[in-house]
């Protein structure tokens, strides 16, 4: 899937605020929703944006398809809900 | 139903003050959390932390997430002060990563539903907080969250 290098993402979805002993640092981040990952915007300077869904992605390879999280989440809980059926399986046949 | 948790722990390098665990009925979303420190740094150097996602969540003091309406019932998801036994973090799996100076306060938010940091609803996958770097930090490291469940 290919992307757009943008400066300004537009949608920045978070804040992150820094009160420290040299003053207040704010900044604005972004949250992949191809792999959920938070990342600073003020930092990575420029963004990539999804040619499909248009938002703002992080930079691992893998988050340049557009699966949203939200997809990958169904697919965690099956397989875990698999495993514990056949756990459960196991058990009851006393091969666990 | 929003419910806010703490957890916090003597400043020590890999150990978590604060995990979250969530179950099979439900989803829990991070909106917010800050962390800060409380003892007199012993110097500027930055304590450095990390979100992880873990698959079992190893061993803490239960704490009860309290819910912002007074009304609202006991959550579902789970929260664990002072790991003492550390939970299974996934590899590669950083939500976020910082090294702040031990005086500072460290606040962040989502603004809206599609930033916020969301669990899957499998029994003993969770959120956690782990100190990576020690730095100038004395005293406890504090981890304040919101969640929405």
């Amino acid at each position: 899937m290919p992307v757009h290098v943008v400066r300004n993402p537009g949608k920045t979805k978070g804040y992150f605020e820094e009160q420290g002993p040299e003053g207040t640092v704010r900044g604005e981040t972004f949250t992949c929703p191809h792999c959920n990952d938070v990342r600073d915007i003020n930092r990575t300077r420029q963004v990539h944006m999804c040619e499909h869904c248009w938002a703002p992605i992080c930079e691992k390879p893998a988050c340049r398809n557009c699966v949203p999280f939200e997809k990958k989440l169904e697919r965690m809980e099956k397989a875990a809900a698999v495993a514990a059926s056949r756990r459960s399986l196991f058990k009851a046949a006393g091969i666990e | 139903m929003i419910y806010s948790a703490t957890g916090n722990q003597a400043v020590t390098n890999s150990k978590t003050p604060l995990i979250l665990g969530s179950t099979t009925a439900i989803r829990p979303r991070i909106l917010a959390y800050d962390v800060s420190t409380d003892g007199t740094p012993t110097s500027d150097q930055g304590v450095k932390w990390q979100i992880q996602r873990a698959t079992a969540l190893g061993t803490s003091t239960a704490y009860t997430p309290t819910p912002t309406d007074p009304s609202d019932p006991a959550s579902v998801f789970t929260a664990g002060s002072n790991c003492t036994v550390e939970p299974t973090y996934t590899a590669a799996q950083i939500l976020y990563e910082r090294a702040t100076n031990p005086r500072a306060t460290w606040q962040w938010a989502a603004y809206d539903q599609r930033s916020e940091v969301i669990m899957p609803a499998t029994a003993a996958a969770g959120v956690g907080w782990q100190v990576q770097a020690v730095g100038g930090s004395a005293g406890n490291i504090w981890v304040n969250v919101t969640v929405l469940e």
